[in-house]
């Protein structure tokens, strides 16, 4: 019985588990980079694929196609030798007007495709994105793009950004998404802030430093830089006058005061750091500057923060999630009503700075 | 068609056509003494020194009235008077001479003359070596493995049965276990099977280890079978039952678990958190063995999305020029570490070397310049033929061994999905199988949780002082432990 058991058993494994298609790793064309344009007659895409060909070397190539459907892969695939494979994708980007338009239909097709990494990255061109991707042969790094994204995640001012985080930003109630936002300089591309979203459509750009007080209040603000600027002594050089810090660790803390009708919200942020950069009129050995110091950079943490959010406010996007925070203490909420109140709702933010490390001395 | 053999005198004649079977005729004064013995299976010089000459100067000043004086006369302990035909048959086949006073009689003296030259003494551990502790092996006599255990386990309960197996080759097979320890059921189960058993010739033990086993369906061994006397002592003072056939170095260890397989004595020797630590290493070793090859088949043709992007360029880059699918690439090299450790194993030791040369170093890298296959696989399949070889006990290493190729063929035919079918079964088999009756998945299944001290990890022996649940012990404790008290050093001033 047993036996006549387990031949159904095996043909059943063999039937529901389909057969899927080989593709032998070099026997395809992989993906790496994707972009999407908006042209008159439809939209522009361009592939970054590569060519492994010597040990360490990459050739990559970019190849384009214009088509008035979103994702035109097959159109691509005329181009090329092998199957195109976008297993290894690591990061799309989307042109200006492109984000301006709307990006939920790309969001929404790579959300389906189970091939896809949730890792993988989305970013915003301040002009074309093509644009970017050709300048990325020269560099010969299939994923320089996202690597970039990374090591500034990692090491400096951008908040923890990737597929899976940007869909929770997309489709959760009461927060909006943001992607960082690359800029062309002088044929070098650089990432010069976060472009923020409402709903699907780019709305507006914030700065690298605005991006850190972004950071602050969403996680852990670890490794990110800033420069504030301390009144002191007269100095006669320029740049004597600022403060660059690292942040060593941070932590923002929301107490919702008053949910009806307009929601009061304080936020409480906590922040570590380590001194850069110091004027040299500054005594690090004295208790009292450095209580100071701490107190004037308090200060000048919270007006900063203060007009970010007034900023936020203003352009009716809510990065910071600060709707999903209301609704998380709130017996009804909705959306809609969120949105006409957003701009009324009172903040008030009170900074809490710690000097924890000032190099040798 | 077979005579009925009736008396001593016609059992003699018949054997005589045998060449071997001499027949000596010594006159002592005017008696004449016949002495019939398989010249092949006995030691002549014994028997000049100390039977032939010895009855010459005796009769000198007596006479041999009756059979049971030799007894005496005769300063060799096993002599046996019988007139029993069978037991003669028997006994002349092992080496015993028949001394026979007069012609006719039926009575007649057994002497114990066997052959024991050529026998090793004992023997060093080659197949289960390990660098710490005793190497002291079992060697292809079964008086002397006896011997050896008896030697280490001090104790009158150690019990050993005799059983008689074969109808042929008449082996004589023991069972070994200790009385008040071991449970009556694994001993019966073991007796019951032995002495059921039906076969002309037992050549090894691990001919039993097959026969005894309780699926023959399976490509794991079911009992341990090793040459190590530690092993044997350790287990069977646990309450395991241990048998071995005469002319066999190897003990048969049961009832055993898949983790007993993966023990090395060498655990024992080393300090507990380095002996668990490559206890530990050796199931790793296994796990890789079994499924790194298949993760590569698996990989390469199917999902290449999990490849993390360091190593997507050295890897398609190793595998450009390669004009075979994975699967037969992995065949290929698969086949042939296979075809060099057969070979390794036939030849003699000398050329095996040469051969370990030729096959690592030569093929490896020709096959690779000649773009059969790619580096990364070579590295991957020659580091799962060395992890498979860390299993203590070779039948367990060929058991995985094999297991490897069922597995990638299901890598190769539906990639991840049938690694997992692979161990799904695995797992279905492995749980159902049982040595001597008692699970063989102990202790994940059944779960045993206090048994878990002896089997990925070897606990301290403060720990281990207790004998493992599974075997259900007629007696539980084996020793109370006492930790070591800190005394003060009196050199030591306050």
């Amino acid at each position: 019985m047993y036996r006549m058991k387990i031949f159904p058993v095996i043909i059943l494994c063999a039937v529901l588990s389909a057969c899927v298609d080989q593709k032998v790793v070099n026997q395809i064309c992989l993906i790496h980079a994707l972009s999407f344009d908006t042209v008159e007659n439809g939209i522009k895409s361009a592939v970054l694929i590569s060519h492994f060909k010597e040990l360490g070397k990459t050739d990559l190539e970019v190849l384009y196609t214009e088509s008035n459907s979103n994702i035109s892969l097959p159109r691509i695939n005329t181009l090329t030798n092998d199957p195109l494979e976008r297993g290894q994708l690591k990061m799309l980007l989307f042109g200006k007007t492109h984000a301006e338009k709307g990006i939920g239909t790309v969001i929404h097709h790579f959300l389906r495709d189970p091939k896809t990494s949730s890792r993988l990255q989305l970013g915003v061109v301040d002009r074309d994105a093509s644009e970017v991707l050709e300048i990325i042969p020269k560099t010969q790094e299939p994923f320089f793009l996202s690597d970039m994204i990374q090591q500034n995640m990692r090491n400096g001012n951008l908040p923890l950004m990737n597929l899976h985080q940007s869909l929770f930003n997309y489709y959760g109630e009461g927060r909006d998404m943001f992607l960082p936002y690359f800029k062309l300089d002088h044929g070098e591309v650089k990432i010069d802030g976060l472009a923020l979203f409402r709903s699907d459509q780019k709305v507006t750009e914030i700065s690298m430093k605005d991006a850190f007080l972004l950071k602050m209040l969403i996680q852990n603000s670890k490794n990110g830089n800033y420069r504030v600027p301390v009144a002191g002594r007269a100095s006669n050089k320029q740049g004597e006058n600022f403060i660059l810090l690292r942040s060593m660790h941070s932590k923002a803390n929301y107490i919702v005061n008053i949910v009806n009708p307009i929601p009061s919200i304080s936020i409480r942020l906590k922040l570590v750091t380590e001194l850069q950069d110091v004027p040299d009129w500054v005594d690090l050995r004295s208790e009292e500057q450095i209580k100071q110091l701490e107190k004037t950079m308090g200060s000048y943490f919270k007006k900063e923060i203060e007009k970010f959010l007034s900023l936020l406010k203003e352009n009716k996007v809510d990065p910071v999630g600060l709707g999903d925070l209301v609704r998380s203490r709130s017996h009804e909420w909705s959306a809609k009503d969120f949105e006409e109140i957003y701009q009324a709702i009172k903040t008030t933010v009170s900074v809490q700075v710690k000097i924890a490390n000032n190099g040798n001395g | 068609m077979k005579t009925e053999i009736k008396n001593l005198q016609q059992f003699l004649k018949l054997t005589e056509q045998s060449s071997d079977f001499k027949t000596t005729v010594i006159l002592l004064g005017k008696q004449e003494v016949r002495i019939f013995y398989y010249s092949t299976l006995i030691d002549a010089k014994w028997m000049q020194q100390h039977l032939i000459l010895v009855m010459q100067n005796r009769s000198l000043d007596s006479k041999i009235k009756k059979i049971e004086d030799i007894k005496a006369w005769i300063p060799i302990n096993d002599i046996e008077i019988t007139d029993e035909l069978k037991n003669i048959q028997s006994k002349l086949l092992k080496g015993y001479a028949l001394v026979q006073l007069n012609e006719n009689d039926q009575k007649c003296a057994l002497v114990n003359l066997a052959d024991n030259h050529g026998l090793r003494e004992n023997n060093d551990t080659e197949n289960e070596f390990s660098v710490v502790g005793p190497k002291i092996g079992f060697v292809e006599d079964l008086d002397t493995n006896i011997n050896l255990l008896r030697t280490e386990i001090n104790i009158s309960n150690l019990i050993i049965k005799e059983i008689m197996v074969g109808t042929t080759s008449k082996t004589k097979v023991v069972i070994i276990y200790i009385d008040g320890v071991t449970n009556e059921q694994h001993i019966k189960i073991m007796e019951q099977r032995l002495t059921d058993l039906d076969i002309d010739v037992v050549f090894d033990s691990s001919n039993l280890a097959q026969m005894l086993s309780d699926n023959s369906k399976t490509p794991f061994p079911l009992f341990v079978s090793t040459e190590r006397r530690d092993r044997v002592v350790y287990s069977l003072i646990n309450g395991k039952v241990a048998v071995i056939s005469d002319g066999s170095p190897y003990f048969v260890i049961g009832p055993s678990t898949l983790f007993d397989f993966f023990i090395s004595a060498e655990d024992y020797y080393l300090p507990w958190i380095l002996g668990s630590f490559f206890r530990l290493i050796r199931i790793f070793g296994v796990l890789f063995s079994l499924f790194a090859t298949s993760m590569y088949v698996a990989i390469t043709t199917f999902h290449y999305e999990v490849i993390p992007q360091d190593l997507l360029s050295p890897l398609i880059f190793s595998r450009m020029n390669v004009p075979f699918t994975p699967f037969f690439e992995v065949l290929f090299l698969e086949i042939t570490i296979e075809f060099l450790r057969e070979a390794g194993a036939r030849l003699p030791t000398k050329i095996g070397q040469t051969l370990g040369i030729v096959g690592g170093i030569v093929i490896g890298q020709a096959a690779v310049e000649a773009a059969l296959t790619s580096n990364v696989l070579l590295i991957l399949v020659s580091l799962s033929a060395l992890a498979s070889f860390t299993t203590p006990i070779y039948m367990m290493s060929n058991a995985i061994r094999f297991l490897r190729f069922p597995i990638i063929i299901l890598s190769a035919v539906w990639g991840g999905i049938g690694i997992f079918i692979g161990v799904g079964f695995l797992f279905i088999h492995v749980i159902r199988l049982k040595s001597l009756g008692s699970p063989y998945a102990v202790p994940i299944f059944p779960l045993r949780i206090k048994d878990f001290k002896d089997s990925f990890i070897r606990s301290s022996f403060q720990i281990l002082n207790k004998r493992p649940q599974y075997l259900r012990p007629k007696t539980l404790i084996k020793y109370v432990p006492n930790p070591v008290k800190q005394q003060k050093n009196p050199l030591d001033e306050e």
